[in-house]
């Protein structure tokens, strides 16, 4: 076998950078999707909706995710369901993060005013429409932000997808780690990688935000998340 | 205030993301709906299925672990070392041209064949009777054995055997979901006293790091290990507790005709010395006396 | 080879095992939680005093733990840093890498708790012409702290369930005692039902414990 060296590596290295990526995408596609279902359904007045999805809710957000990745990879197959690991990961990870952030879609669903629903349901229009054209567009400003927070969570959350053989970027770095003997370099490398996409997803999702709220015709807030600090300036230290 | 606006917003814009994701999510649950019912069958290996399978896809998933030489994989994605390449000979013999390789630690290398993950082992694993009660290895495909690494001067102890580990209470680090794992607690080693790494290139660094003072591993990466990172380490083989063992593929009991097969070739190959040649390139060498050991006869050799 | 799915007999057996493995996840949540209360706590007072250097420093390593997987920190510390002299046990450096990694939201908590104050508490405070160090310590933290203990105890139970991350650097908590059962006798079926079950279980009664409590404590403050 020949010996190699960092340099050979490091393409290697950068091919996880598209595989995160894409892990990233799809796992946030789920996401949207099932936190909007289980917020439709924990909001539904038949007990028989509300239910299933606390339950769904409860045990995603109640259980490790590692272990939920294990189980899917592992134990699923006996029960008769043969995921494909890329499959397995990118559900795993939606179904947790759509459950966190189902919250997110009930809160932004629940504040958009009655009357809206209201005057849609005496205009006599289809509950796909309502729900789609009139409530959705208006929940959208005030759950931009936290979606923000949970695209840059999901990019941390793959990483956890190395550990069930998908060659994202851990699991290269693990790989030319331990076989150039040269973790620093390596880990090193990666950990600033991970960052520079934090910044370039948060980045992505504050554009997003500006957009949003164009759209819906109202001012970006000055600064989005970050609310003016309500301490006085005297109790703060610094040189002024 | 908000109320004229909704109308226009939800026309340009909203509605068009939520018909991607309703899309995608009828395609995924419709995926997940077809590998449900064609399911049941692979979590075992239905048996006769497999050979026929890869032969027809000309296409065959191994699972290895990164451990040079005994299999490893490259930075072009490929996999090498001495169980893929003669496993790679093997599958052209039998038509199958494309090998894919996934990569996880020994400990999930069973339990993942298990589950239909990969279609069999291409990793060396060493042969143990525990092992052979669950799986079906080929015949062996290396003979190693166990040695103990410590980098020079830092202990005083110098134990010739894993008797003399465990006599010592000493901290040993070793691979995790190995057969040293077992053999180790069965020499006495207490568990208090293993630390396991995910492979051995893990448990070197282990070492460097003074994680603990004994390395416990597979003879053969060692010299290799120990030039790559410069090391001044004592290296005791072979150690008379853990003699030298063969290593094998592994396959599911279920899949007797690909079992059948591989063997069939593997034994072709031993006849001809393509197997020979194979091995001799990662620095393995197998005794003539060793040639003809079955699978059966190593099972039975604990 | 066993074919049945579940094998009762050895679920029931290697369940010591794997309560071996609860203990260690126990301790590390425990000391994870106390050096991220701590150091959350520093970093916010360091932001808030707006010291010339170690301010801009401290908000930029918060925004670089929160914005790095805890995976790759785990990595770092425990196959990086004894290159540079500091090796410690596996499971100090898991306590340590969970504690820095939740100090950083821990310190977004405690801003929010502190911004959250009515601005009454500080207009009293300026009124009576307290020293800052007296504003500070003895009204706006204890208050604010008081109200965002829900809000960490959340933080303790999500650390629990990601403790099982520990097993990535050889320490036998949870769900390391899970795979090395698993890897022993080759069925993981039970070993990572059981482990499941139990992180659920513990965190569930935990989650439902925590509301009850804040239930009680909402009403007056």
């Amino acid at each position: 076998m020949t010996s190699s060296t960092f340099w050979d590596f490091l393409p290697f290295i950068l091919m996880g950078i598209p595989v995160t990526l894409e892990v990233t995408a799809m796992a946030m596609a789920v996401t949207i999707a099932v936190s909007v279902i289980l917020a439709l359904g924990r909001n539904s007045e038949l007990a028989i909706l509300r239910w299933p999805a606390g339950f769904v809710i409860e045990l995603f957000r109640g259980s490790s995710s590692l272990v939920q990745l294990f189980w899917a990879f592992y134990v699923l197959p006996f029960f008769g369901i043969h995921l494909p690991a890329l499959a397995a990961g990118v559900l795993v990870l939606g179904l947790n993060e759509g459950s966190y952030f189902s919250e997110v879609v009930r809160s932004g669903l629940n504040a958009v005013p009655t009357g809206q629903r209201e005057a849609a349901l005496t205009l006599g229009l289809s509950p796909a429409y309502r729900f789609f054209r009139i409530i959705l567009p208006q929940a959208l400003p005030i759950m931009i932000p936290p979606f923000g927070n949970a695209l840059v969570t999901m990019l941390k959350f793959t990483s956890l997808v190395s550990l069930v053989t998908i060659q994202d970027l851990s699991f290269r770095a693990n790989l030319a780690a331990a076989s150039l003997g040269q973790s620093g370099a390596v880990y090193g490398l990666i950990i600033v990688i991970y960052f520079a996409l934090a910044l370039l997803l948060a980045g992505a999702a504050r554009l997003l935000e500006q957009w949003v709220n164009r759209r819906a015709g109202r001012l970006a807030p000055a600064t989005s998340g970050r609310s003016r600090s309500t301490v006085p300036e005297w109790a703060l230290g610094g040189a002024g | 205030m908000h109320g004229r606006v909704p109308f226009q917003v939800a026309a340009q814009g909203g509605f068009a993301m939520k018909h991607v994701t309703r899309r995608q999510v009828l395609g995924a649950a419709g995926g997940l709906a077809a590998t449900a019912i064609a399911g049941p069958s692979l979590a075992q290996g239905a048996g006769s299925g497999t050979l026929a399978r890869l032969q027809a896809d000309k296409k065959v998933r191994v699972g290895i672990a990164n451990q040079p030489p005994y299999s490893a994989l490259n930075p072009d994605g490929s996999i090498t070392g001495a169980g893929p390449d003669i496993t790679k000979a093997i599958m052209g013999r039998l038509g199958i041209t494309q090998i894919e390789g996934v990569t996880a630690t020994y400990g999930e290398l069973i339990p993942g064949m298990l589950a239909g993950r990969w279609d069999f082992v291409s990793a060396l694993l060493t042969i143990t009777d525990a092992r052979c009660k669950q799986i079906r290895f080929a015949d062996p495909l290396v003979f190693d054995g166990t040695a103990i690494v410590y980098l020079k001067g830092s202990t005083d102890l110098a134990p010739k055997s894993i008797a003399d580990l465990a006599k010592e209470n000493a901290v040993v680090g070793l691979q995790a979901g190995g057969a040293l794992f077992r053999r180790a607690q069965e020499l006495g080693v207490k568990l208090a006293n293993l630390r396991q790494f995910t492979d051995d290139p893990a448990t070197i660094d282990g070492l460097v790091a003074k994680r603990m003072q004994f390395a416990l591993m597979s003879y053969t990466p060692v010299p290799a290990l120990i030039k790559q990172r410069h090391l001044d380490a004592v290296v005791v083989y072979p150690v008379p507790d853990d003699p030298a063992r063969g290593a094998s593929c592994a396959f599911r009991p279920a899949d007797t005709e690909l079992y059948a097969a591989y063997q069939k070739e593997l034994r072709a190959m031993k006849a001809s010395g393509e197997y020979l040649k194979i091995i001799h390139q990662y620095g393995f060498e197998t005794p003539p006396e060793l040639m003809k050991v079955t699978a059966e006869e190593a099972c039975k050799g604990q | 080879m066993n074919s049945a799915i579940w094998d009762w007999g050895y679920a029931w057996s290697i369940l010591p095992d794997l309560l071996d493995g609860v203990k260690l996840t126990i301790v590390a949540t425990f000391f994870g939680s106390l050096i991220s209360f701590g150091l959350g706590l520093v970093w916010t007072l360091v932001r808030l005093a707006r010291i010339p250097v170690a301010t801009p420093a401290v908000e930029f390593f918060v925004q670089f733990v929160r914005g790095t997987p805890l995976l790759v920190q785990l990595y770092f510390l425990f196959f990086v840093f004894p290159n540079w002299g500091l090796s410690l046990p596996p499971m100090t450096t898991g306590v340590l890498g969970l504690g820095i990694f939740y100090s950083a939201y821990a310190a977004e908590i405690y801003r929010a708790g502190i911004e959250d104050l009515p601005l009454g508490q500080w207009e009293a405070a300026l009124v009576l012409s307290l020293p800052i160090r007296r504003v500070w310590f003895g009204i706006v933290l204890p208050q604010s702290i008081r109200k965002i203990l829900p809000v960490l105890g959340n933080q303790v139970i999500g650390m629990f369930k990601e403790s099982a991350l520990l097993s990535t650097i050889t320490v036998m908590e949870l769900l390391g005692q899970a795979k090395a059962l698993g890897s022993l006798d080759f069925r993981y079926v039970e070993p990572l039902t059981l482990a499941g079950a139990i992180y659920f279980v513990v965190s569930y009664v935990s989650a439902r414990t925590l509301r009850s409590w804040e239930g009680n404590h909402a009403v007056g403050s």
